[in-house]
Protein backbone atom coordinates (compact mmCIF):
# COMPACT_ATOMS: atom_id res chain seq x y z
CA UNK A 1 0.00 0.00 0.00
CA UNK A 2 1.61 3.49 -1.19
CA UNK A 3 1.39 6.17 1.64
CA UNK A 4 1.66 10.08 0.38
CA UNK A 5 3.58 12.09 3.48
CA UNK A 6 4.52 15.92 2.28
CA UNK A 7 7.05 16.83 5.25
CA UNK A 8 8.84 19.90 5.30
CA UNK A 9 11.20 21.40 8.25
CA UNK A 10 10.46 24.99 9.58
CA UNK A 11 13.28 26.27 7.69
CA UNK A 12 12.04 25.37 4.89
CA UNK A 13 8.60 27.36 5.36
CA UNK A 14 10.81 30.19 6.82
CA UNK A 15 13.08 30.51 3.78
CA UNK A 16 9.93 30.11 0.72
CA UNK A 17 7.93 32.75 3.05
CA UNK A 18 10.66 34.96 2.55
CA UNK A 19 10.88 33.99 -0.99
CA UNK A 20 6.87 34.61 -1.59
CA UNK A 21 7.01 38.10 0.57
CA UNK A 22 9.79 39.57 -1.62
CA UNK A 23 7.86 38.24 -4.89
CA UNK A 24 4.71 39.91 -3.76
CA UNK A 25 6.80 43.03 -3.09
CA UNK A 26 8.54 43.03 -6.47
CA UNK A 27 5.23 42.08 -8.22
CA UNK A 28 3.36 44.63 -7.00
CA UNK A 29 6.09 47.63 -7.78
CA UNK A 30 6.18 45.93 -12.23
CA UNK A 31 2.68 46.17 -12.00
CA UNK A 32 2.49 49.65 -10.68
CA UNK A 33 4.91 50.72 -13.55
CA UNK A 34 2.41 49.42 -16.19
CA UNK A 35 3.96 45.80 -16.96
CA UNK A 36 1.58 43.15 -17.88
CA UNK A 37 -0.01 41.21 -15.55
CA UNK A 38 1.72 37.91 -16.97
CA UNK A 39 5.15 39.84 -16.25
CA UNK A 40 3.72 40.40 -12.14
CA UNK A 41 2.33 36.79 -12.19
CA UNK A 42 6.14 35.52 -13.61
CA UNK A 43 7.93 37.74 -10.51
CA UNK A 44 5.95 36.82 -7.77
CA UNK A 45 6.87 33.29 -8.22
CA UNK A 46 10.63 34.40 -10.23
CA UNK A 47 11.24 37.49 -9.20
CA UNK A 48 15.14 37.12 -9.57
CA UNK A 49 14.81 36.85 -13.28
CA UNK A 50 12.50 39.82 -13.35
CA UNK A 51 14.31 42.39 -11.36
CA UNK A 52 16.26 44.34 -14.23
CA UNK A 53 12.64 45.44 -14.99
CA UNK A 54 12.35 47.24 -11.91
CA UNK A 55 14.10 50.16 -13.65
CA UNK A 56 12.00 50.11 -16.75
CA UNK A 57 8.39 51.45 -17.51
CA UNK A 58 6.03 48.98 -19.23
CA UNK A 59 3.62 49.34 -22.09
CA UNK A 60 1.07 52.51 -22.36
CA UNK A 61 -1.95 52.10 -21.85
CA UNK A 62 -4.73 51.63 -24.34
CA UNK A 63 -4.09 50.68 -28.17
CA UNK A 64 -4.41 53.00 -30.99
CA UNK A 65 -6.38 53.91 -34.33
CA UNK A 66 -4.84 51.25 -36.60
CA UNK A 67 -4.31 48.61 -34.01
CA UNK A 68 -6.97 46.06 -35.54
CA UNK A 69 -5.61 46.44 -38.76
CA UNK A 70 -2.47 46.02 -37.62
CA UNK A 71 -3.53 42.49 -35.94
CA UNK A 72 -5.96 41.35 -39.10
CA UNK A 73 -2.52 42.26 -41.29
CA UNK A 74 -0.31 40.28 -39.34
CA UNK A 75 -1.99 37.12 -38.57
CA UNK A 76 -3.10 37.07 -42.25
CA UNK A 77 0.83 37.39 -43.10
CA UNK A 78 1.88 34.21 -40.19
CA UNK A 79 -0.72 32.53 -41.60
CA UNK A 80 0.85 32.27 -45.19
CA UNK A 81 4.32 31.85 -43.69
CA UNK A 82 2.95 28.77 -42.33
CA UNK A 83 1.76 27.48 -45.07
CA UNK A 84 3.55 24.16 -46.51
CA UNK A 85 4.75 26.05 -50.13
CA UNK A 86 6.63 28.99 -47.90
CA UNK A 87 8.19 26.19 -45.21
CA UNK A 88 11.56 27.19 -46.43
CA UNK A 89 11.38 30.84 -45.99
CA UNK A 90 12.47 31.70 -42.13
CA UNK A 91 11.72 35.02 -41.22
CA UNK A 92 10.84 35.54 -37.24
CA UNK A 93 13.49 38.13 -36.58
CA UNK A 94 12.44 40.27 -39.17
CA UNK A 95 9.04 39.53 -38.84
CA UNK A 96 8.54 39.85 -34.74
CA UNK A 97 10.63 43.53 -35.52
CA UNK A 98 8.21 44.66 -38.03
CA UNK A 99 5.56 43.66 -35.38
CA UNK A 100 7.19 45.83 -32.75
CA UNK A 101 7.39 48.27 -35.04
CA UNK A 102 4.12 48.67 -36.05
CA UNK A 103 2.57 48.18 -32.92
CA UNK A 104 5.26 51.07 -31.52
CA UNK A 105 4.26 53.57 -34.15
CA UNK A 106 0.53 52.48 -33.27
CA UNK A 107 1.05 53.06 -29.51
CA UNK A 108 2.52 56.46 -30.45
CA UNK A 109 -0.60 57.29 -32.33
CA UNK A 110 -2.78 56.50 -29.27
CA UNK A 111 -0.67 59.03 -27.03
CA UNK A 112 -1.21 61.55 -29.58
CA UNK A 113 -4.51 60.93 -29.56
CA UNK A 114 -4.95 61.37 -26.05
CA UNK A 115 -3.09 64.36 -26.26
CA UNK A 116 -5.37 66.15 -28.22
CA UNK A 117 -8.63 64.63 -26.75
CA UNK A 118 -6.94 66.04 -22.91
CA UNK A 119 -6.13 69.39 -24.76
CA UNK A 120 -9.49 69.61 -26.64
CA UNK A 121 -11.04 69.00 -22.98
CA UNK A 122 -8.89 71.77 -20.88
CA UNK A 123 -9.87 74.05 -23.87
CA UNK A 124 -13.99 73.57 -23.09
CA UNK A 125 -13.90 74.07 -19.63
CA UNK A 126 -11.09 77.13 -19.49
CA UNK A 127 -12.33 78.69 -22.11
CA UNK A 128 -15.13 80.53 -19.87
CA UNK A 129 -13.68 82.07 -16.87
CA UNK A 130 -10.35 83.68 -18.68
CA UNK A 131 -10.02 87.14 -19.70
CA UNK A 132 -10.53 87.30 -23.77
CA UNK A 133 -7.62 89.17 -24.48
CA UNK A 134 -5.58 86.49 -23.09
CA UNK A 135 -7.57 83.56 -24.22
CA UNK A 136 -7.27 84.90 -27.97
CA UNK A 137 -3.38 85.54 -27.49
CA UNK A 138 -2.97 81.42 -25.92
CA UNK A 139 -6.10 79.96 -28.22
CA UNK A 140 -3.89 81.28 -31.05
CA UNK A 141 -0.80 79.70 -29.76
CA UNK A 142 -2.54 76.70 -29.03
CA UNK A 143 -4.42 76.09 -31.93
CA UNK A 144 -1.30 76.21 -34.07
CA UNK A 145 -0.10 73.26 -32.23
CA UNK A 146 -3.04 70.88 -32.23
CA UNK A 147 -2.73 71.65 -35.94
CA UNK A 148 0.80 71.06 -36.35
CA UNK A 149 0.60 67.52 -34.25
CA UNK A 150 -2.51 67.03 -35.97
CA UNK A 151 -1.12 67.40 -39.68
CA UNK A 152 2.08 65.44 -38.13
CA UNK A 153 -0.51 62.69 -37.19
CA UNK A 154 -2.25 62.59 -40.31
CA UNK A 155 1.15 61.91 -41.97
CA UNK A 156 2.60 58.79 -39.35
CA UNK A 157 -1.34 56.98 -39.96
CA UNK A 158 -0.73 57.25 -43.66
CA UNK A 159 2.83 56.06 -43.60
CA UNK A 160 1.55 53.23 -41.44
CA UNK A 161 -1.51 52.16 -43.84
CA UNK A 162 1.36 52.64 -46.24
CA UNK A 163 3.57 49.91 -44.78
CA UNK A 164 0.31 47.55 -43.87
CA UNK A 165 -0.51 47.33 -47.66
CA UNK A 166 3.02 46.62 -48.30
CA UNK A 167 2.20 43.85 -46.00
CA UNK A 168 -0.57 42.89 -48.28
CA UNK A 169 1.48 42.36 -51.18
CA UNK A 170 4.06 40.85 -49.00
CA UNK A 171 1.76 37.81 -48.76
CA UNK A 172 1.30 38.00 -52.77
CA UNK A 173 5.59 37.90 -52.72
CA UNK A 174 5.26 35.03 -50.78
CA UNK A 175 2.78 33.14 -52.85
CA UNK A 176 4.97 34.17 -56.00
CA UNK A 177 8.27 32.83 -54.43
CA UNK A 178 6.38 29.25 -53.92
CA UNK A 179 5.67 29.25 -57.69
CA UNK A 180 8.68 30.95 -59.32
CA UNK A 181 11.25 29.91 -56.01
CA UNK A 182 14.14 32.35 -54.13
CA UNK A 183 14.66 34.86 -56.79
CA UNK A 184 11.71 36.39 -55.53
CA UNK A 185 12.97 38.93 -52.48
CA UNK A 186 10.65 38.11 -49.60
CA UNK A 187 13.52 39.03 -46.55
CA UNK A 188 13.98 42.44 -48.33
CA UNK A 189 10.52 43.74 -48.71
CA UNK A 190 10.48 43.04 -45.17
CA UNK A 191 13.39 44.79 -44.27
CA UNK A 192 12.00 47.27 -46.47
CA UNK A 193 9.00 47.78 -44.49
CA UNK A 194 10.89 47.76 -41.29
CA UNK A 195 13.06 50.88 -42.57
CA UNK A 196 9.69 52.93 -43.78
CA UNK A 197 8.60 52.54 -40.25
CA UNK A 198 11.84 53.83 -39.00
CA UNK A 199 11.65 56.90 -41.23
CA UNK A 200 8.05 57.88 -39.92
CA UNK A 201 10.00 60.09 -37.78
CA UNK A 202 11.33 62.52 -40.70
CA UNK A 203 8.46 62.34 -43.02
CA UNK A 204 6.08 63.57 -39.90
CA UNK A 205 9.45 66.57 -39.73
CA UNK A 206 8.84 66.95 -43.50
CA UNK A 207 5.56 67.19 -43.10
CA UNK A 208 5.31 69.87 -40.85
CA UNK A 209 7.67 71.70 -42.53
CA UNK A 210 6.04 71.73 -46.04
CA UNK B 1 3.40 36.13 -28.67
CA UNK B 2 1.58 32.79 -28.85
CA UNK B 3 3.12 29.83 -26.43
CA UNK B 4 3.20 27.91 -29.99
CA UNK B 5 5.08 30.35 -31.69
CA UNK B 6 7.43 31.03 -29.16
CA UNK B 7 8.29 26.52 -28.35
CA UNK B 8 9.15 27.11 -32.24
CA UNK B 9 11.60 30.05 -32.01
CA UNK B 10 13.21 28.60 -28.67
CA UNK B 11 13.66 25.02 -30.63
CA UNK B 12 14.45 26.50 -34.48
CA UNK B 13 15.91 29.56 -33.67
CA UNK B 14 16.67 30.58 -30.24
CA UNK B 15 18.56 33.58 -31.35
CA UNK B 16 16.09 35.65 -33.42
CA UNK B 17 14.15 35.82 -29.94
CA UNK B 18 17.70 38.64 -28.88
CA UNK B 19 17.62 39.91 -32.08
CA UNK B 20 16.92 43.96 -32.16
CA UNK B 21 17.37 46.82 -30.19
CA UNK B 22 17.02 45.87 -26.51
CA UNK B 23 17.03 43.02 -24.53
CA UNK B 24 12.89 41.69 -24.43
CA UNK B 25 12.69 40.51 -21.20
CA UNK B 26 9.36 41.86 -19.91
CA UNK B 27 7.82 40.19 -23.21
CA UNK B 28 9.38 36.94 -23.45
CA UNK B 29 10.04 36.05 -19.86
CA UNK B 30 6.15 34.86 -19.15
CA UNK B 31 6.20 32.52 -21.86
CA UNK B 32 9.26 30.86 -21.56
CA UNK B 33 8.47 30.48 -17.27
CA UNK B 34 5.32 29.28 -18.80
CA UNK B 35 7.13 26.56 -21.67
CA UNK B 36 9.77 25.71 -18.68
CA UNK B 37 6.49 24.84 -16.37
CA UNK B 38 4.65 22.94 -18.72
CA UNK B 39 7.44 21.43 -20.59
CA UNK B 40 9.21 20.49 -16.89
CA UNK B 41 5.88 19.06 -15.85
CA UNK B 42 5.67 16.99 -18.37
CA UNK B 43 8.72 14.93 -17.90
CA UNK B 44 8.24 15.26 -13.73
CA UNK B 45 4.84 13.14 -14.83
CA UNK B 46 6.78 10.88 -16.68
CA UNK B 47 9.27 10.54 -13.85
CA UNK B 48 6.51 9.96 -11.44
CA UNK B 49 4.84 7.83 -14.00
CA UNK B 50 8.02 4.61 -12.92
CA UNK B 51 6.67 4.87 -8.87
CA UNK B 52 2.85 5.92 -10.19
CA UNK B 53 -0.11 7.29 -8.08
CA UNK B 54 0.47 10.35 -6.25
CA UNK B 55 4.03 10.21 -7.21
CA UNK B 56 2.81 11.85 -10.87
CA UNK B 57 1.78 14.61 -9.45
CA UNK B 58 4.69 15.10 -6.69
CA UNK B 59 7.62 15.12 -9.75
CA UNK B 60 4.84 17.18 -11.94
CA UNK B 61 5.32 19.68 -9.78
CA UNK B 62 8.68 19.49 -8.23
CA UNK B 63 10.89 19.16 -11.33
CA UNK B 64 10.73 22.43 -13.17
CA UNK B 65 11.29 24.16 -9.73
CA UNK B 66 14.86 21.89 -9.92
CA UNK B 67 15.46 23.30 -13.24
CA UNK B 68 14.61 26.91 -12.39
CA UNK B 69 16.16 26.96 -9.30
CA UNK B 70 20.27 27.98 -10.91
CA UNK B 71 18.01 30.69 -12.46
CA UNK B 72 16.93 32.00 -9.43
CA UNK B 73 19.94 31.04 -7.03
CA UNK B 74 23.03 31.39 -9.35
CA UNK B 75 22.75 34.47 -11.99
CA UNK B 76 24.33 36.72 -9.74
CA UNK B 77 27.25 34.63 -9.02
CA UNK B 78 27.16 33.74 -12.83
CA UNK B 79 27.37 37.09 -13.95
CA UNK B 80 30.17 37.81 -11.58
CA UNK B 81 32.43 35.46 -13.17
CA UNK B 82 31.62 37.08 -16.87
CA UNK B 83 32.18 40.53 -15.47
CA UNK B 84 35.58 39.34 -14.49
CA UNK B 85 36.28 38.19 -17.43
CA UNK B 86 36.03 41.51 -19.41
CA UNK B 87 32.54 40.25 -20.97
CA UNK B 88 30.29 42.84 -21.32
CA UNK B 89 27.35 41.61 -19.87
CA UNK B 90 23.87 42.69 -18.28
CA UNK B 91 21.84 40.87 -15.98
CA UNK B 92 18.15 41.47 -18.32
CA UNK B 93 20.81 39.61 -21.66
CA UNK B 94 21.87 36.84 -18.94
CA UNK B 95 18.43 36.60 -17.52
CA UNK B 96 16.73 35.91 -20.98
CA UNK B 97 19.59 34.06 -22.11
CA UNK B 98 19.23 31.61 -19.33
CA UNK B 99 15.50 31.40 -19.80
CA UNK B 100 16.04 30.68 -23.33
CA UNK B 101 18.08 27.95 -22.48
CA UNK B 102 16.28 26.76 -19.72
CA UNK B 103 13.36 26.19 -22.01
CA UNK B 104 14.69 24.37 -24.72
CA UNK B 105 16.33 21.87 -22.16
CA UNK B 106 12.81 21.92 -21.14
CA UNK B 107 11.24 21.00 -24.55
CA UNK B 108 13.62 18.61 -25.43
CA UNK B 109 13.49 16.76 -22.09
CA UNK B 110 9.65 16.80 -22.65
CA UNK B 111 10.44 15.38 -26.06
CA UNK B 112 12.05 12.32 -24.64
CA UNK B 113 9.64 11.69 -22.13
CA UNK B 114 7.12 9.39 -24.53
CA UNK B 115 10.53 6.80 -25.24
CA UNK B 116 11.10 7.28 -21.02
CA UNK B 117 7.60 6.29 -20.35
CA UNK B 118 7.73 3.36 -22.69
CA UNK B 119 10.59 1.97 -20.64
CA UNK B 120 9.41 2.92 -16.97
CA UNK B 121 6.04 1.13 -18.49
CA UNK B 122 8.24 -2.47 -18.80
CA UNK B 123 9.19 -2.00 -15.05
CA UNK B 124 12.96 -1.45 -15.48
CA UNK B 125 15.03 -1.91 -12.50
CA UNK B 126 15.66 1.13 -10.43
CA UNK B 127 19.35 1.70 -10.67
CA UNK B 128 18.44 1.56 -14.48
CA UNK B 129 15.42 3.80 -14.42
CA UNK B 130 17.35 6.38 -12.52
CA UNK B 131 20.39 6.21 -15.55
CA UNK B 132 18.10 6.70 -17.95
CA UNK B 133 16.70 9.86 -16.32
CA UNK B 134 20.27 11.04 -15.77
CA UNK B 135 20.72 10.44 -19.44
CA UNK B 136 17.95 12.26 -20.54
CA UNK B 137 18.91 15.32 -17.98
CA UNK B 138 22.46 15.07 -19.48
CA UNK B 139 21.50 14.78 -23.15
CA UNK B 140 18.47 17.97 -22.70
CA UNK B 141 20.73 19.62 -20.37
CA UNK B 142 24.16 20.30 -22.48
CA UNK B 143 21.46 21.29 -25.64
CA UNK B 144 20.83 23.99 -23.10
CA UNK B 145 24.04 25.31 -22.01
CA UNK B 146 25.21 24.92 -25.34
CA UNK B 147 22.34 27.28 -26.54
CA UNK B 148 23.17 30.05 -23.31
CA UNK B 149 26.68 29.85 -24.17
CA UNK B 150 25.64 30.99 -28.08
CA UNK B 151 23.37 33.79 -26.72
CA UNK B 152 25.79 35.25 -24.39
CA UNK B 153 27.30 38.00 -26.52
CA UNK B 154 31.23 37.88 -27.19
CA UNK B 155 34.23 39.12 -26.43
CA UNK B 156 36.19 39.26 -22.52
CA UNK B 157 38.99 37.09 -21.45
CA UNK B 158 39.14 34.01 -21.09
CA UNK B 159 35.85 32.68 -22.37
CA UNK B 160 35.99 28.95 -22.38
CA UNK B 161 37.25 28.86 -18.51
CA UNK B 162 34.51 31.76 -17.48
CA UNK B 163 31.70 29.30 -19.40
CA UNK B 164 32.70 26.39 -17.42
CA UNK B 165 33.16 28.36 -14.20
CA UNK B 166 29.67 29.37 -14.55
CA UNK B 167 28.74 25.86 -15.61
CA UNK B 168 30.27 24.46 -11.97
CA UNK B 169 28.33 27.01 -10.12
CA UNK B 170 25.05 26.65 -11.76
CA UNK B 171 25.62 22.89 -11.53
CA UNK B 172 26.07 22.58 -7.90
CA UNK B 173 22.95 24.80 -7.53
CA UNK B 174 21.34 22.04 -9.91
CA UNK B 175 22.58 18.87 -8.01
CA UNK B 176 21.75 20.51 -4.73
CA UNK B 177 18.21 21.75 -5.87
CA UNK B 178 17.72 17.94 -7.12
CA UNK B 179 18.72 16.50 -3.92
CA UNK B 180 16.58 18.95 -1.69
CA UNK B 181 13.65 18.41 -3.47
CA UNK B 182 13.69 14.55 -4.16
CA UNK B 183 12.36 12.29 -4.53
CA UNK B 184 11.27 11.62 -7.76
CA UNK B 185 11.76 8.22 -8.73
CA UNK B 186 11.28 6.85 -5.65
CA UNK B 187 12.04 2.87 -4.66
CA UNK B 188 9.87 0.62 -5.74
CA UNK B 189 9.39 -0.45 -1.84
CA UNK B 190 10.04 3.53 -0.19
CA UNK B 191 7.85 5.53 1.09
CA UNK B 192 6.02 8.29 -1.50
CA UNK B 193 7.11 11.64 -0.02
CA UNK B 194 6.83 15.55 -1.64
CA UNK B 195 9.96 16.47 -0.39
CA UNK B 196 12.31 14.31 2.66
CA UNK B 197 13.68 16.47 5.54
CA UNK B 198 16.74 18.14 5.41
CA UNK B 199 19.66 16.38 5.75
CA UNK B 200 23.29 16.68 4.72
CA UNK B 201 23.66 17.43 1.09
CA UNK B 202 24.35 16.17 -2.68
CA UNK B 203 28.01 15.93 -2.21
CA UNK B 204 27.46 13.17 0.93
CA UNK B 205 25.22 11.07 -0.64
CA UNK B 206 27.52 11.04 -3.89
CA UNK B 207 30.39 9.87 -1.60
CA UNK B 208 28.17 7.31 0.24
CA UNK B 209 27.09 5.94 -3.02
CA UNK B 210 30.83 5.88 -4.18
CA UNK B 211 31.86 3.78 -1.10
CA UNK B 212 28.73 1.33 -1.70
CA UNK B 213 29.49 1.04 -5.03
CA UNK B 214 33.01 -0.51 -3.74
CA UNK B 215 31.48 -2.72 -0.96
CA UNK B 216 31.55 -0.60 1.71
CA UNK B 217 28.06 -0.16 2.76
CA UNK B 218 29.30 2.21 6.45
CA UNK B 219 28.02 6.33 5.78
CA UNK B 220 25.89 8.60 7.17
CA UNK B 221 22.74 7.71 5.02
CA UNK B 222 22.85 3.69 5.50
CA UNK B 223 22.97 4.40 9.20
CA UNK B 224 20.27 7.24 9.19
CA UNK B 225 17.64 7.15 6.64
CA UNK B 226 14.54 4.21 6.98
CA UNK B 227 14.43 3.65 3.37
CA UNK B 228 17.79 1.52 3.58
CA UNK B 229 16.79 0.39 6.43
CA UNK B 230 16.57 -3.73 5.95
CA UNK B 231 12.54 -3.80 6.61
CA UNK B 232 12.68 -1.17 3.56
CA UNK B 233 14.89 -2.18 1.49
CA UNK B 234 15.77 -5.94 2.23
CA UNK B 235 17.54 -7.06 -0.85
CA UNK B 236 20.68 -6.96 -0.90
CA UNK B 237 21.28 -7.34 -4.43
CA UNK B 238 19.34 -5.45 -5.64
CA UNK B 239 20.99 -2.25 -5.49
Amino acid sequence: MITAVVTFEPLGYALVGSYLVVGAVVATLLARRGHAPAVALGAFACWPLFVPLLGQRGRAPGVGPVHDRIVEALAALRDAMAEPGAEALDLPGDLEGLVGDLHRADERLAMVDRLLASVGRERATAAPGSSAEAAGGHANGVLQGIDELGRARAATLAQIHAVLDGVVQLRLQIGLRSLAGNSVPVQERLRDLRSRLAAIDEIAAMELHA
Amino acid sequence: MALLQLTVRVLRSPASLLDGDGVPLAKLAPGLLALVVLAGGLFGLVIGSYRGGIQHVFAAIKLPGVLLLPLLVALPAVRALYLAAGMPLGYDRLALAALIGVARASLLAAAMGPALWLMYSVHLDYHVAVMCLCGALVLAGATGLITIGQLLPGGGRLRAVTHLAALGVAGVVFAQGGWLLRPFLVRPRAEVTFVRPIEADVFSSVGAAWRSSRGDYRGWEAQSVPMWAPEAEPAEGSR
